[in-house]
């Protein structure tokens, strides 16, 4: 479509935080993000100098004092154990610290609030130790206890119950140290404690206050004025125990019209775009105060099938679902719905999850195919269905896929629900099919579960077989690295064959902000991290 | 007046036909009321031809990504949209939604307002005080608050768009026929209709309410305007009709996206919705204009 | 009149307790469970049932509505079940900025509506006439995102005038969402003061003023517009309550933080308390600010409050 100088592609391969998501029974992931891949493979390519911050800024330089940053979703509650949601955990990462953070540059945990850790032999007892300088916005220092105050807390929150369930008992050996014992061995854990889920609250804060103590953090900023689905403002915290941001004061402003949105941009109301509309890249890349970054994204579009056996026909038989995989005409989805901005595929996970396997066929674009395995299937005159679509995007792919189900002789019918309903519905079985949406995790194991176990809360599709739970939980506990990958492999190929879903595309992520605005750290699920961005005054 | 001549002043002595001659009269003069018309029976005409001519499966639904975003040109008189379809022929055919859709939900309105304020203005003491204080409160709830709230509840259809728009409208018209019905209740035929045994509703049917016809219809030509505004204004909020319909408010929502570099998208159909309602407004106000004695001068 | 004032503010009270019953029972309806949305979409089933016990989701509608307005009673309007927040502290939060745009918007069509107004009854059934009325009507006919998108395209990014949106504080974020909502509301206030005038302009005192030798501009200005001043007023005060509670649309597309954006916000996420308490106070201002239009209108026609002591 185009492609300008200005526009940096930065494949950086922004590891996704679980951020997204937990779950349930991550007991010992195959393997943490870091460990199994290597950076040059996925290209630690051209970062721009704006987005690491690698071209520091004049030691004199002044600092512009406050920085906007548009948002087009909103900021819905400040408590981090409550909410999975990306723009809330943008917050998060910037008033509240964890006790480790995982960075992306050099693919490895840095400190956070604890200094440094020890892990037993037995991989069982991790020993955090706390900086003593950490503060709490309220003044208070952190303490062991607050942390173990906040893990017993998340136990009621179903984000956070997923990764503290590991959890066998805490110790504050000091007011510095703390001693935690899981129940087993598990190299998931310490990357599940980066997750701004697991973001360290002030015990006093929430005994004094209630809920409104959630606001209470130990990061670089603290809030000023919160008004949800509207501005909050942030101000940096003078006590915050590590190096102090340059900017003064962060307002995060939502401008949920996309166009409008754009246009603050570029008329300098804003400094900061998220998620502008592909529609209007093409504004930002050649305006010459401005940047676009496009990086690839983690997140998969895909339709999916309610395959259960409650449900029934049509998309019980395996012949219908995979007619409808080949039925689709993946490019014109992205040509339409992302505007170009995307990349098809006919698998579930992308290159960022450890233990990745692309290597299966997956199913193309054949109509002729598509409508002999329907008329195999009993369906040569078709059948109708509806598919339940509740965010821009979904209304953006369906009427698409309408429209070439329509060549094949099925109907499908566009349901437009809120997303309040369509997530009951899904919980009670009562739909045929569903637009959604994944966030590719760091194990691999994760994103099966999440998506294909049966019961869990992702899986849309009510897939329910007892022998794929039983490879899967074999694969979980198996000591061989070669072995479970093989067995990771035949998963994830299994459920590629089966169709469950009509994988689409991975959306390009972009990031459109002012030249002048340097050093965010750039996260490919879209939680990018603000603590340290700065423009320098003119 | 100037027109009092002879024939008119015996014309008048007659029924309701020559009523509703001179209100046509009246009408005649307004210039603005007469385009309103002519353009409300031209739409109304497209919205009946429109299957003549054109194909919904194939000229109004199915995509042709290949010819997306084209300006317009001869072959696509209004260009085409994001999936390759012609918005002339969506903007044709959706006045088959739209259309349907003000007037639909403003006949649920009269249907609720003119039987409430009917039988409000009729009974009077403790039933008008208890329908009026309802009415009141309905109406004192913001409409659009209202409307969003009926179609969450109902979910998203057509149908159920036209309940949540008629219902937003009914408080005018309870309005409207409460003070019609009060104005002729206490006449004499009312009482004689009484006299000779007339059951209520049959009074209220056949006697009053043809008295209040005027400020009733006056009140619909505006509101199927204002109707067609509010379906609009929840497709903005993503609650109108579900996709591929091409009900003007949901094309002119899903073109925003692409106002800047192709307007068209938007321009067509924002069109479309702001000509049906100035003309159903100047057609309105031509209507009151023509109805109303104290104009007459 | 102080029995009257008191009579209607009393009448408040069987508003307040229908319109919160009737949002608390059409919210309880709606398809989608609030319990999920609290939970998260991971939560177990046991997780679920435990908010549904710790929120009273499993008490019959009667129960929750009746402690509710327990609640109410005592002035607490309870807390968002999204975001934990007190809801009359959130609506206060929101509600200067929606009063803010509601005044510049009535002030907008006031200016409107009056100089098309006058200009079309003094020319009455001219092409003048006819033109304004369509001037009036164009502002009515275009859907207000449209018109608000179109003005934000021209005037904040093509000629950089004024702010894309947010409430920036000052009065030029404010002008492009005042002139969105502003000509919406100018057509019936314009069809308005058109009748009013046409009304007062042809009546004996205005011949006298015209045979005294009284200026027609100073006839019309002062003498005329004086006195049909009251129905337009009237209707102002009603457009002026309407635009208080729902600018929805044009608080989306710019961005302002109003009451409006809140509600629609939380009957998305199906927050009851919120939904209810921001219908509920919403409501309650437009029933006040019509008692106060009723008032001023009482005082400018002394034949009105004479009908009120009664």
């Amino acid at each position: 479509m185009f492609m300008k100088k200005r526009m940096k592609q930065v494949a950086a391969w922004g590891l996704c935080v679980t951020a997204v998501l937990g779950l349930a029974g991550c007991g010992k992931p195959a393997g943490t993000g870091g460990d199994s891949e290597p950076a040059s493979q996925a290209g630690t390519v051209a970062v721009g100098e704006s987005v690491t911050g690698e071209v520091p800024p004049d030691d004199n330089a002044a600092f512009k004092k406050e920085l906007i940053i548009g948002l087009a979703n909103v900021f819905t509650t400040s408590d981090p154990q409550n909410t999975s949601s990306i723009t809330n955990q943008i917050f998060y990462t910037v008033s509240h610290s964890n006790l480790l953070k995982w960075d992306y540059d050099s693919q490895s945990y840095i400190p956070d609030l604890a200094d440094s850790y020890t892990v037993s032999d037995d991989g069982m007892v991790y020993t955090f130790n706390l900086n003593k300088n950490a503060y709490f916005h309220n003044g208070e220092p952190v303490k062991a206890s607050d942390v173990i105050f906040t893990f017993t807390r998340g136990e009621e929150f179903s984000f956070v119950a997923s990764k503290v369930q590991i959890i066998e008992s805490m110790k504050a050996i000091d007011d510095n140290t703390l001693e935690i014992t899981l129940s087993g061995p598990s190299t998931g854990f310490l990357f599940d404690i980066t997750n701004p889920n697991m973001a360290i609250l002030s015990e006093k804060a929430l005994e004094e206050k209630g809920e409104e103590g959630t606001t209470i953090g130990s990061g670089a900023f603290y809030y000023e004025n919160i008004d949800f689905g509207n501005e909050v403002s942030m101000l940096r915290f003078d006590k915050y125990f590590g190096e102090a941001p340059k900017t003064e004061k962060l307002i995060f402003r939502q401008y949920a019209e996309d166009a409008t949105r754009v246009i603050a941009l570029q008329t300098g109301d804003i400094d900061y775009c998220q998620t502008p509309s592909t529609m209007e890249l093409e504004y930002i890349a050649e305006d010459a105060n401005l940047d676009l970054i496009q990086m690839k994204g983690t997140r998969l579009n895909y339709m999916v099938m309610n395959v259960s056996e409650e449900h029934g026909a049509p998309f019980k038989d395996i012949r219908v679902r995979q007619a409808m995989n080949m039925a689709i005409n993946k490019d014109d989805v992205v040509a339409v719905a992302a505007n170009g901005f995307g990349e098809v595929q006919n698998y579930y996970f992308t290159d960022i999850s450890a233990g990745f396997y692309g290597g299966m066929e997956g199913y193309n674009y054949n109509v002729e195919e598509a409508k002999k395995l329907l008329e195999e299937a009993g369906y040569a005159d078709g059948f109708t269905f509806s598919v339940l679509c509740h965010d821009s995007t979904s209304r953006a792919i369906a009427p698409v896929l309408q429209a070439q189900l329509a060549e094949v002789g099925i109907t499908l019918v566009i349901e437009e629900v809120e997303t309040a309903v369509r997530n009951s519905m899904i919980k009670n079985n009562e739909h045929d099919a569903c637009m959604a949406a994944h966030v590719s995790l760091v194990s691999i194991d994760n994103n099966l579960r999440l998506l294909f176990y049966t019961n869990s809360g992702n899986n849309r599709m009510k897939f329910s077989d007892p022998e794929f739970d039983a490879k899967l939980d074999a694969a979980l506990i198996e000591q061989d690295p070669e072995k479970r990958q093989t067995m990771y492999d035949e998963l994830q190929t299994f459920v590629v064959d089966e169709a469950l879903c009509i994988p689409l595309y991975v959306e390009t992520l972009n990031i459109a902000k002012k030249t002048s605005l340097q050093g965010i750290k750039l996260n490919a699920t879209g939680c990018h991290d603000f603590t340290y961005a700065y423009m320098v005054e003119e | 007046m100037a027109a009092s001549t002879n024939q008119e002043l015996v014309s008048k002595k007659y029924a309701k036909r020559s009523q509703m001659a001179e209100i046509w009269r009246n009408l005649k003069k307004n210039k603005g009321a007469i385009i309103g018309l002519v353009i409300v029976v031209l739409l109304v005409i497209m919205a009946i031809g429109a299957p003549l001519f054109l194909d919904y499966q194939k000229d109004i639904v199915s995509q042709n990504v290949s010819q997306r975003l084209q300006p317009p040109s001869f072959q696509h008189l209004f260009g085409t949209d994001h999936v390759g379809r012609d918005i002339f022929a969506r903007v044709i055919w959706g006045a088959r939604y739209s259309l349907p859709i003000g007037i639909v939900a403003v006949i649920v309105a009269v249907i609720l307002g003119v039987t409430l304020g009917a039988v409000a203005g009729y009974y009077g003491g403790v039933v008008e005080n208890v329908l009026m204080r309802f009415g009141d409160i309905f109406a004192s709830i913001p409409h659009i608050l209202l409307a969003i709230v009926v179609v969450s509840v109902l979910g998203q259809s057509t149908i159920n768009l036209m309940i949540a728009v008629g219902v937003t409208s009914t408080p005018a018209f309870i309005r409207v026929s409460r003070a019609a019905v009060l104005t002729v209740r206490n006449q004499e035929y009312i009482e004689a209709a009484r006299a000779i045994g007339m059951k209520d509703w049959q009074i209220i049917l056949k006697h009053i309410l043809p008295n209040a016809l005027s400020p009733i219809v006056v009140q619909v030509t505006l509101r199927v305007g204002s109707a067609i505004i509010s379906a609009s204004s929840l497709c903005f909020l993503g609650l109108g009709i579900p996709a591929p319909a091409p009900e003007w408010g949901a094309m002119l929502s899903e073109g925003r996206k692409y106002i800047r570099d192709y307007s068209y998208m938007t321009l067509f159909p924002g069109l479309a919705i702001m000509i049906t309602v100035l003309a159903l407004n100047m057609l309105g106000d031509g209507l009151r204009d023509a109805m109303d004695p104290k104009m007459k001068r | 009149m102080h029995r009257y004032i008191i009579k209607r503010l009393l009448m408040l009270i069987p508003v307040l307790i229908c319109v919160s019953f009737v949002i608390y029972f059409i919210m309880d309806l709606a398809p989608g469970d609030p319990a999920l949305i609290i939970a998260g979409d991971q939560a177990t089933d046991e997780m679920i049932e435990k908010v549904r016990e710790d929120y009273g989701f499993n008490d019959p509608l009667i129960i929750r509505y009746a402690n509710y307005m327990k609640g109410l009673l005592k002035g607490d309007m309870g807390s968002s079940y999204v975001s934990k927040k007190d809801v009359w502290e959130t609506y206060c939060q929101r509600f200067p900025a929606t009063a803010k745009l509601s005044v510049a918007a009535i002030i907008v069509s006031l200016v409107l509506s009056l100089i098309l107004g006058v200009y079309s009854a003094v020319n009455q059934n001219t092409w003048k006439d006819n033109v304004s009325v369509v001037l009036a009507l164009l502002g009515l006919s275009m859907p207000q995102f449209w018109l608000g998108l179109l003005l934000i395209i021209a005037f904040a990014l093509n000629l950089g005038w004024f702010p894309s949106g947010g409430d920036l504080g000052g009065w030029r974020s404010l002008v492009l969402p005042a002139i969105t909502i502003g000509t919406n509301n100018a057509a019936l206030m314009t069809r308005t003061t058109r009748s009013s005038m046409l009304d007062v302009i042809r009546q004996d005192y205005l011949c006298t003023a015209r045979a005294k030798g009284v200026s027609e501009k100073k006839v019309i200005m002062h003498h005329a517009l004086r006195n049909a001043l009251i129905p337009i007023i009237t209707i102002a005060g009603v457009q002026f309550a309407y635009i208080l509670g729902g600018a929805v649309l044009v608080e989306t597309v710019f961005a302002w933080p109003g009451v409006g954006r809140l509600t629609v916000d939380s009957i998305n996420m199906r927050d009851i308390p919120m939904v209810t308490g921001c219908v509920v106070i919403t409501t309650m201002i437009v029933c006040v600010v019509q008692l106060l239009v009723d008032i001023l209108y009482a005082y400018v026609d002394p034949r009105i409050k004479a009908q009120y002591t009664k």
